[in-house]
């Protein structure tokens, strides 16, 4: 195939990929890892590469302008950002290590029963706008991991605060090894942190997932760069379709309820973790 | 009716994150962002431009990224005008306004006077280099 057919055709794919991320806190390189194996026959150490380099193109875009209208929370963001960058260092130098082995299918298939298994626990917080706001635990008093954001939607000011901070930190060293493994942002693992973890508001959760994981990817694409992971010519096309999704998504997101955020997210993940179980066993 | 914007709004001041910081946050990630747009932009035309009948499997064989690692080939590349580097610079601009936005955050811990949070942010971005300059070389 030429790559000028390829590159148009990721284009196209990518803006709709970081249209999504945006809107879900997820940086996009979940949808495309597997697009550019299964339909391109891309080698998935390749795929990994460009992933992680369009899941940084969608958190830049995103976060100009959630934290322009201080959806993000830099606090909260900034914090857990010491768990995931190790993850994902540690992922990162993994999948270097192991992209032309047999485990990888195995990966994947694990990969897909995590995520599946948090469907059940957002479903049971379909109905929930809004978090209670109730006192936070005692390390999320200390550093004062708590914020707040104009709804648009609802026309107020909403206050948060941060709860079970050890376990969101835990979740994020998951989320940062993940995201080292497959090129992905991880955003999914990171937005159940903060939604089902700390409580956050659901679109606070998707803004600052979309934050961190530029940081994450950024651990990421720095190792996958020395292991000669990163190809220009796949990157590139990803990235810029990528950075036009998220910048329409972004102008969005502020607009929607907190209850169909957690909708689209709750459908993504489905999808997504079917997709995974189902290319891994394929893979074996 | 129209809805204002958080910079209308006024939102509980938080000390370390004045409106000023997060607009300070957002100026550079919208930088980044064209710088980007720019760069790569440029490189993956003129890639397509000048090498029109090039196939994945030649693109997939020929990425010089790896041996990026030498300052000096990357900017002889640059000079050289090869497509491959401008869109390499574009992931590089990415990724320094991905560091120095966790290095704008360390200044305002460290000036808001959350010494814990200051230092947190600090280790993310000695964490951020070693993945670039050790981790990622070593595992070459």
């Amino acid at each position: 195939m030429l790559v000028l057919i390829l590159a148009l055709a990721l284009l196209v794919i990518a803006t709709a990929a970081g249209l999504l991320g945006s809107l879900a806190g997820l940086g996009g390189g979940v949808i495309l890892t597997p697009v550019l194996v299964l339909f391109f026959g891309i080698p998935f150490g390749d795929a990994v590469g460009a992933s992680a380099v369009s899941v940084l193109a969608t958190s830049t875009t995103s976060g100009a302008a959630y934290v322009h209208e201080r959806l993000t929370d830099l606090r909260i963001g900034n914090f857990l950002q010491i768990a995931t960058v190790p993850g994902a260092l540690i992922g990162a130098t993994a999948i270097v290590l192991v992209a032309h082995t047999s485990l990888v299918p195995w990966l994947l298939i694990a990969l897909g029963v995590v995520l599946i298994s948090t469907v059940p626990g957002s479903l049971a917080m379909r109905h929930e706008e809004h978090p209670p706001e109730v006192a936070g635990d005692a390390l999320s008093q200390r550093l004062h991991l708590e914020g707040n954001y104009y709804d648009r939607f609802h026309q107020r000011v909403v206050h948060y605060r941060g709860q079970n901070s050890v376990r969101a930190l835990e979740v994020m060293f998951a989320a940062g090894i993940v995201a080292g493994l497959f090129g992905i942002g991880s955003g999914v693992l990171k937005v159940l942190a903060l939604d089902r973890a700390l409580r956050l508001p659901m679109k606070a959760s998707t803004a600052t997932s979309n934050f961190m994981i530029g940081v994450t990817a950024a651990a990421t694409v720095g190792v996958l760069f020395a292991g000669g992971l990163v190809v220009p010519m796949l990157a590139a096309p990803i990235a810029i379709g990528t950075t036009a999704g998220a910048y329409v998504g972004s102008r969005l997101l502020p607009t929607l309820a907190n209850r169909l955020v957690r909708w689209l997210f709750v459908v993504i993940l489905v999808v997504l973790s079917l997709e995974t179980i189902v290319r891994g066993a394929l893979s074996l | 009716m129209t809805t204002p914007s958080a910079s209308e709004t006024a939102l509980p001041p938080d000390p370390t994150f004045p409106p000023a910081a997060y607009e300070r946050v957002a100026r550079l990630l919208r930088a980044g962002v064209l710088g980007f747009l720019v760069f790569a932009g440029a490189g993956m035309v003129s890639q397509l431009i000048l090498y029109p009948h090039d196939t994945v499997g030649m693109a997939l064989s020929t990425s010089p990224v790896a041996e990026y690692r030498s300052f000096g080939l990357f900017v002889h590349d640059l000079a050289l005008g090869r497509p491959d580097s401008f869109i390499i610079l574009g992931i590089y601009v990415m990724l320094g306004v991905t560091i120095g936005r966790v290095v704008l955050a360390t200044f305002d811990f460290y000036r808001g006077g959350e010494r814990a949070l200051g230092t947190i942010s600090l280790a993310v971005v000695v964490l951020l280099l070693v993945g670039l300059f050790i981790v990622g070389p070593f595992v070459h």
